[in-house]
């Protein structure tokens, strides 16, 4: 049984502490929509993996940084808001994702592909472990690496162009580490919930700390927290392992918010 | 006198737009110089900065700025000029602590694998002391009052050792205490050697000012002295009411 069990508990810390990393920079970026939309774009190119010869996997990766790239350059050259380019990328690549799976052999609603759209604990192996892995490493490192120029770009924009920095690089890092962060997270939590890990643990994290360094500490250790918490529930209760993660990260969410120092009424002077 | 900033027939616009936000602008501002520019909205004060900064790029004439033309000097250019934008406040959930802000002005200064030396802390502590914030270092930037954060980036650009100052409409949404308390800070940076441009819609600073250039369609002129108040530049220059 641990041997069923183990890479899923394992996976679901990592996605859990990836989402939380990643979901601080999202939430400074005010692109809240971002985990929805490269999610449902990594759905869609799951499902062309069963049309065509390439791992569902890979192309995951490659429609989720579609989205990256639509949200970098692309916005950047057609001068579209960020968020109008997620509204159109949201419903094209769910439409897409559907029109794949009902070209698709077999039976569409039986296909791994959709699985992704819920997430699965049983789907969760040790290829997958390693990805995680792999992704957080690379995420943390390359933020680590390049944390001056990060932390100045997610401050504004403007400041970190007078500081020297130029933002338009840093800002597409950013926006393609997301993109690998939902894909890879995908297998377990799924397409429609990632957007909670995503963004729950980051604002909790956002209501106990004023210092984006805590913050990018605190955000990952919630992360990975509410991902144990939901996938012990999902396998207790036998619940679906996403909506497990994302009541948990709800409720610590809700706790932070009730614990937050930035809740408390001032003092009157002694 | 050395020149700071010099403008020679510069044009720039926005994709988009059917005509340049500002044409034939030429101007300079010498060593120390702080002068101020004024017009109506939408006249293009702000694009003359952006252009000066380099986050706009000019279609035509050149833009030189401390020796250097801006379009070859590229991101290095800016780590000597300082830029407050007009409609920056820190909302009070801005997870960085003042102190960070100050420090991040130099950023650009280090590769990103080098270590930040422990001075660079104890100057911007020392910036911020400069400017009457030394208890505030510790405080998020958002907790701040709108006068102050604009103050604490002023230590920014103090701390970062700008030699030009670009400020655009600094004084808005400050009561009047607060703007005379921001325009000394400016007039300190002044007084020790710092080249100042700022985009004016009130009174401040215009006493103070060596030159003051009218920016209005798109095009700019200096005026012929300094006026006292910008309601008489209204009515000189503006008779329609700008």
């Amino acid at each position: 049984m641990w041997g069923l069990i183990l890479p899923a508990l394992v996976g679901s810390a990592l996605a859990g502490a990836l989402s939380g990393l990643l979901g601080v920079c999202a939430l400074r970026l005010q692109l809240s929509s971002v985990g929805f939309a490269m999610a449902h774009a990594a759905f869609a190119g799951a499902a062309l993996g069963l049309l065509v010869p390439v791992p569902p996997l890979l192309l995951s990766f490659l429609f989720a940084l579609g989205v990256a790239a639509l949200l970098g350059p692309v916005s950047e050259f057609t001068r579209l808001p960020a968020e109008v380019v997620l509204g159109v990328s949201f419903p094209l690549t769910m439409a897409l994702g559907f029109v794949f799976l009902a070209l698709a052999p077999g039976e569409a609603f039986g296909s791994p592909a959709l699985s992704l759209l819920w997430g699965s604990l049983l789907g969760v192996g040790w290829r997958d472990v390693a990805l995680l892995s792999g992704v957080l490493a690379g995420s943390g490192g390359l933020l680590l690496l390049f944390r001056r120029e990060v932390l100045s770009v997610l401050l504004d924009r403007r400041l970190a162009e007078e500081a020297g920095i130029p933002a338009r690089p840093y800002l597409w890092l950013i926006l393609f580490l997301i993109a690998a962060a939902v894909a890879a997270s995908l297998r377990l939590v799924g397409g429609i919930l990632i957007y909670s890990l995503l963004l729950l643990p980051a604002s909790a994290a956002s209501q106990l700390a004023y210092d984006m360094k805590k913050l990018l500490l605190l955000a990952p250790l919630i992360g990975a927290l509410s991902s144990l918490g939901g996938f012990a529930a999902s396998w207790r209760f036998d619940l679906p392992v996403g909506a497990a993660i994302a009541l948990v990260a709800a409720g610590a969410f809700a706790l932070a918010t009730l614990l937050s120092p930035k809740r408390r009424r001032p003092q009157p002077a002694k | 006198m050395e020149r700071a900033i010099e403008l020679v027939g510069v044009a720039a616009g926005y994709a988009g737009a059917d005509r340049p936000a500002i044409s034939g602008v030429s101007f300079s501002l010498g060593q120390g110089e702080l002068g101020v520019l004024v017009g109506p909205n939408g006249a293009g004060k702000t694009t003359v900065l952006e252009v000066i900064l380099g986050l706009l790029p000019y279609q035509s004439g050149s833009v030189r700025v401390l020796g250097e033309e801006v379009r070859e000097a590229g991101t290095r250019l800016r780590r000597r000029l300082a830029y407050l934008p007009q409609d920056l406040f820190f909302p009070p959930d801005t997870p960085y602590l003042t102190r960070d802000v100050v420090m991040m002005g130099r950023f650009g200064l280090y590769r990103p694998w080098r270590r930040l030396p422990r001075k660079e802390r104890e100057l911007a502590q020392g910036a911020l002391a400069g400017f009457g914030l030394a208890d505030k270092a510790g405080w998020p930037i958002g907790h701040l009052s709108g006068g102050q954060q604009r103050k604490a980036l002023l230590a920014r650009a103090f701390a970062k050792g700008a030699q030009v100052l670009l400020l655009d409409e600094p004084f808005a949404s400050l009561d009047p205490e607060a703007r005379e308390d921001l325009a000394r800070a400016v007039l300190r940076l002044r007084e020790q050697g710092m080249t100042v441009l700022a985009v004016l819609h009130e009174d401040v600073l215009l006493a103070q000012a060596d030159r003051a250039f009218l920016v209005r369609e798109g095009r700019l002129e200096e005026l012929p002295g300094v006026p006292r108040r910008i309601h008489d530049l209204w009515e000189q220059a503006l008779p329609c009411g700008g």
